[in-house]
């Protein structure tokens, strides 16, 4: 059975694109069949990660979501900028992205209009078929609006990102509890950009007690990460990095099966 | 140095190299080659180097490692150059473990002979500073998530989730 992982974080700015973009492509080079869908309509730019130029999106997810083309017309293969060249008589790993339109006028509609989210909820279950994925990665809009609700909401495992920060944590708690409200099957935490000089064992232990949710990993604030400056994947460029070694844990986690509830 | 430039053409076979990516802010280990059999080893930019290095100021064809007589020598291929200790050089003997740059602003790369002890590999770095203790004031978080919870749209999505897994579910 595919799996759908949303990445939340309750605040902007915690690197949750760049996990998303990361996660999938070491999810995918694992040998499978992943999409990336880019649901923060609002400050789009996980296709900078893909390298996925703006010139050559003809169909975005505002597209799809306003009635204009199909949700499969709005994918792109980027596997071969995100992974490498592979064997195009196999058909996995392959990874693809749903890229938001960057058009400020899109942006604006969206603003003033917002969508219908069901046919969100439509696309995404769409997507699984059509495209035959694996695992879908939705990168959420930070906060907890409807469509980060339904996000959240369909989703198999529920990944987010926490920095140390007293507003970050504030809103993760109101996070955690929405989601066990709607029954997220799994859910974790990756506490992202932890100062050097913190006890990272005692940071984990500390947010696992506050939240009652397993710490998949604390990664460190990342100067690298910095100077890439979306200048494209990180795990690809520094394949060793500590901060790849443990975003390959998280990966892990991910491609175990979802914990399915007793009957 | 010496030497005459290295053609690399010997036929004996040379040891096998290790070569690594250090990181510009802390000098740990970003990536690391390990090379054997070969008497010839390119490092640059352009994809099928040796070495690949993507970045923008290393050169598409930026070095060579060459073995040649039995020693490896560093020889600079591209425009940007290659720096030892801050000295920009055209070619170098590596004897043992050599630190180098490729060009001026580029990044630093480190040469061992393989077997060599491997310093300063890469980990996370831990120490025992204390930590900020950050908190959730546990009523306000239960006011918005009722907030939240206590409206029809709420309801009607966790329904509607419920209904959806089931599916999914029964379809395996």
């Amino acid at each position: 059975m595919s799996k759908i992982i949303s990445t939340h974080s309750f605040r902007g700015g915690t690197g949750k694109s760049n996990l998303t973009a990361n996660l999938a492509v070491l999810v995918a080079r694992a040998g499978y069949r992943v999409a990336v869908i880019d649901t923060d309509i609002q400050s789009p730019g996980i296709h900078v990660l893909f390298r996925l130029d703006p010139s050559s999106i003809k169909h975005s997810l505002n597209d799809f979501l306003w009635g204009r083309c199909s949700i499969q017309a709005a994918s792109y293969d980027v596997t071969a900028s995100a992974i490498g060249q592979v064997d195009e008589s196999t058909d996995r790993p392959r990874l693809f992205l749903i890229p938001s339109s960057i058009n400020a006028g899109e942006l604006a509609r969206i603003l003033r209009e917002g969508y219908d989210v069901s046919r969100l909820n439509d696309g995404l279950q769409d997507l699984l078929s059509q495209l035959r994925l694996d695992f879908l990665f939705i990168d959420t809009h930070p906060g907890v609006n409807e469509e980060t609700l339904l996000s959240i909401a369909v989703s198999d495992s529920l990944v987010l990102i926490v920095r140390p920060d007293q507003q970050d944590f504030q809103g993760t708690a109101v996070a955690v509890e929405l989601a066990r409200k709607l029954e997220v099957p799994e859910m974790f935490l990756v506490v992202n950009k932890a100062l050097a000089g913190t006890d990272f064992s005692v940071l984990k232990d500390f947010v696992e007690s506050m939240y009652r949710v397993d710490v998949a990993a604390v990664l460190p604030l990342n100067n690298e990460m910095v100077e890439m400056a979306s200048g494209g994947i990180f795990s690809n460029r520094y394949p060793e990095h500590p901060f790849t070694r443990e975003l390959k844990r998280v990966a892990e986690r991910i491609l175990k099966p979802v914990p399915q509830p007793i009957a | 140095m010496g030497n005459p430039p290295p053609s690399g053409t010997t036929a004996n076979t040379a040891r096998g190299v290790v070569v690594q990516l250090l990181s510009p802010t802390n000098g740990m280990v970003l990536k690391t080659w390990k090379i054997a059999g070969k008497n010839k080893i390119s490092i640059g930019r352009e994809t099928g180097c040796d070495i690949e290095v993507l970045d923008p100021f290393v050169s598409r064809k930026h070095a060579e490692l060459v073995h040649n007589d039995g020693k490896w020598w560093l020889v600079s291929q591209g425009r940007n150059g290659i720096l030892v200790h801050n000295l920009r050089v055209e070619e170098i003997p590596l004897h043992g473990e050599v630190t180098f740059r490729l060009g001026s602003a580029g990044p630093e790369m480190r040469f061992l002979l393989e077997g060599a002890t491997e310093s300063n590999m890469a980990t996370l770095c831990v120490d025992t500073a204390p930590i900020t203790i950050f908190m959730v004031d546990e009523a306000k978080v239960q006011n918005e998530v009722g907030a939240i919870t206590a409206r029809e749209e709420f309801r009607r999505l966790q329904e509607h989730v419920r209904e959806l897994r089931r599916k999914r579910q029964s379809c395996g």
